[in-house]
């Protein structure tokens, strides 16, 4: 399965109701280990309930700026939330079932460690 | 003594490498049919490409990547990928028209055959790339491209009455015999000219080719917020020898070769080699710009490993990309199409590409993750969000501009 | 649903390609409809290149250029000109006044292209660059005539 099959599928919960469309999914590089860094793992779906536009990034951290796109972006994407990808049930063709009782978290990364 | 002289170098190398065919041409077919009545476009180009570069050039030296590489990873491939198709084309196209431009320059000096320039011309591009240094590359053709300030003197050779010049320039609305269709058309072309994309990619994969560091960047920031604007002035200046000399005479531009005859009026034979040779320089090196900007966007997306720092063998697709871009460039020519008319394609469709292209640097630039305490600051998003209003305005206007008045005809 | 919605994905580009190329192509085709205007443009573009070869011949007879410079800015204004005479020859005429314009344009531009010949003679050697201005002044007052208000109504 390649990334774009996924990409703005239907989210239905547990009794086919739908919560949203699947906008992005969320990666972390903590698999085995290999020479210089380690497998990539899919570790939750973000899901956004009014449009399967791109956030563009938007969601990751709180950022408000430049206004004229960080607005609209925030206004055509409230209430997205992230599901942790055990949550996930079913993984269908443009359909993606999410397991009873499934959590919504808040899609924002955690501050990473800055270099600079 | 030594800072200064590089600052120096670094403000000349601006102003030459401002100019490039684009802006030459339709600098010149605005002077023979407008005036100076659109040279409030260039001023707010100049603004505008002062901006982003100064945005592009810093996002570079802070985060130490560039530019492409971070567009696809903070907007997501999809959005990454439309930035990158409209970026390399806009910049083949822009490549194909410099090439041309090169060649009728020597055209104009030799009186050969444009065709047979085009060959010749490409593969001097391709030389300077693969062995020149990039510093030495940038001065060189920077400094050779200042004689163009040859323009500036021949306005004021030519003796021009300065009132109806301000006048031109002040005036509202167009003229009479022009539409204003027309005038809007050329105003969103004049703004595609000032604001070349791929000025943006070259600065900021030439601040990484460069190492830049944070302290770099004042240095850059002088050559921008001085060498562009002097530049801009100078395409002024070419507008205004067009308006002094082929307004007067209802000639339209439609040719390099008209472009020159008012600085060959103004200062005789000298004054003409001394544009040639800089027709010559702005164009070649707009062309070495264009062919590593399309090397950088497709290294930079794909995650080749990119950069004139490198030996050719270790970035062999970077290499071996700009080879392609050339070949289509000349092949592109070869049909026999007018390289003006490349030209003044090539700036409309740079218009209509530009949000693509500046939109991902201020979302970066503001971007606390790349960025730290170095994003944008309030009055930078201000300007920035006005100019991605009036890009956006451009962008929307440029193609039915195009059709409706069938091309500026 | 999601197979229409994969091939709609793929469709996505190729509409994009599309669109930009009729947007293209209809710049080109709308050059023009009707013989008022092409007739209109092929004045201008007459004129344009008449008063060139002027200037151009001028700045060589005062020695101000260089002859690989003139003979390029000539070599361009001919074929502008010659471009203006295809344009014309290929428009339908719509009236009898049509017919006759198209006629005394061609002529007028015939006129432009042979002075700007003769100037390109004289650069190869052939012939000097003195009998070249009036040559160039008759092709101009012809395509005045003709791009005078009423000339090409």
């Amino acid at each position: 399965m390649i990334l774009s099959d996924l990409l703005g599928s239907d989210v239905v919960d547990a009794h086919g109701r739908r919560l949203g469309a699947l906008v992005d999914v969320r990666l972390e590089v903590s698999g085995r280990p290999r020479q210089l860094l380690a497998d990539t793992v899919v570790v939750g779906i973000l899901v956004s309930p009014r449009s399967r536009f791109s956030t563009w990034g938007f969601e990751r951290r709180d950022e408000h700026a430049p206004a004229i796109v960080a607005r609209p972006q925030r206004w055509l994407h409230r209430g997205m939330f992230l599901v942790d990808w055990r949550d996930v049930a079913v993984v269908d063709e443009g359909r993606v079932t999410l397991r009873d009782g499934a959590e919504h978290l808040d899609p924002s990364l955690r501050e990473a460690p800055r270099s600079h | 003594m030594k800072r200064l002289f590089s600052v120096a170098l670094g403000i000349l190398t601006a102003i030459g490498g401002f100019v490039d065919i684009g802006d030459l041409v339709t600098n010149a077919v605005v002077g023979s049919r407008f005036g100076l009545g659109l040279a409030w476009v260039v001023l707010v180009g100049v603004v505008g490409i002062c901006v982003f570069a100064q945005m592009s050039g810093r996002v570079a030296a802070v985060s130490g990547r560039a530019t492409f590489e971070i567009i696809r990873e903070r907007l997501g491939p999809r959005a990454g990928l439309a930035n990158l198709g409209a970026s390399f084309l806009i910049n083949l196209l822009t490549l194909t028209a410099e090439i041309g431009g090169v060649a009728l320059a020597l055209q104009l000096a030799t009186s050969v055959d444009p065709l047979l320039w085009m060959p010749v011309a490409a593969f001097g591009v391709w030389i300077a790339v693969w062995r020149a240094r990039f510093r030495l590359l940038e001065n060189v053709t920077g400094l050779l491209g200042l004689t163009l300030i040859v323009f500036a003197v021949a306005l004021f050779m030519l003796a021009p009455d300065w009132n109806a010049l301000a006048g031109q320039a002040l005036q509202r609305g167009t003229p009479q015999d022009e539409p204003v269709a027309t005038y809007w058309f050329f105003a969103v072309a004049l703004f595609g000219a000032a604001m070349t994309p791929y000025e943006v990619f070259f600065f900021s994969s030439g601040a990484i080719e460069e190492r830049w560091t944070e302290k770099d960047l004042a240095t850059s920031r002088l050559n921008v917020l001085v060498g562009f604007p002097l530049g801009g002035l100078l395409s002024i200046a070419i507008a205004g020898c067009a308006a002094v000399v082929l307004l007067p005479a209802s000639i339209d531009v439609t040719s390099l070769s008209q472009v020159v005859l008012p600085v060959a009026d103004a200062g005789g034979k000298v004054a003409l080699a001394f544009a040639i040779v800089g027709i010559l320089a702005a164009t070649f090196g707009a062309a070495l710009e264009t062919t590593l900007s399309s090397g950088y966007t497709l290294a930079q997306y794909f995650g080749w490993s990119w950069g004139k720092f490198r030996r050719p063998a270790k970035a062999a697709r970077f290499h071996l990309s700009m080879i392609i871009c050339l070949f289509v460039a000349v092949a592109i020519l070869a049909t026999g199409v007018d390289p003006i008319v490349v030209t003044e394609f090539s700036v409309v469709f740079s218009a209509v590409a530009l949000p693509l292209t500046y939109l991902p640097i201020l979302i970066i630039a503001n971007d606390r993750e790349y960025m730290g305490d170095r994003v944008n600051g309030r009055g930078m998003n201000a300007i920035g969000t006005v100019y991605l209003v009036i890009i956006l305005i451009a962008a929307i206007a440029a193609i039915p501009l195009l059709i409706i008045t069938g091309g500026g005809a | 649903m999601s197979r229409s919605r994969r091939a709609s994905a793929r469709e996505r580009p190729h509409a994009a390609v599309i669109v930009v190329t009729f947007a293209v192509a209809a710049s080109l085709l709308t050059a023009c409809t009707n013989p008022g205007a092409e007739f209109d443009r092929a004045v201008e573009q007459g004129s344009t290149a008449v008063e060139t070869a002027r200037l151009a011949v001028a700045l060589e007879r005062d020695g101000r250029t260089f002859a690989s410079t003139t003979t390029t800015a000539l070599e361009d204004a001919r074929r502008e000109l010659v471009d203006a005479a295809s344009a014309v020859a290929e428009t339908d005429a719509e009236s009898p006044s049509d017919a006759a314009l198209r006629a005394d344009l061609l002529d007028a531009l015939a006129l432009g292209v042979t002075a700007v010949n003769e100037a390109l003679d004289a650069m190869a050697g052939i012939g000097t660059l003195d009998a070249v201005e009036p040559a160039l002044d008759e092709a101009e007052e012809a395509l005045d005539a003709l791009g005078a208000p009423g000339g090409t109504r």
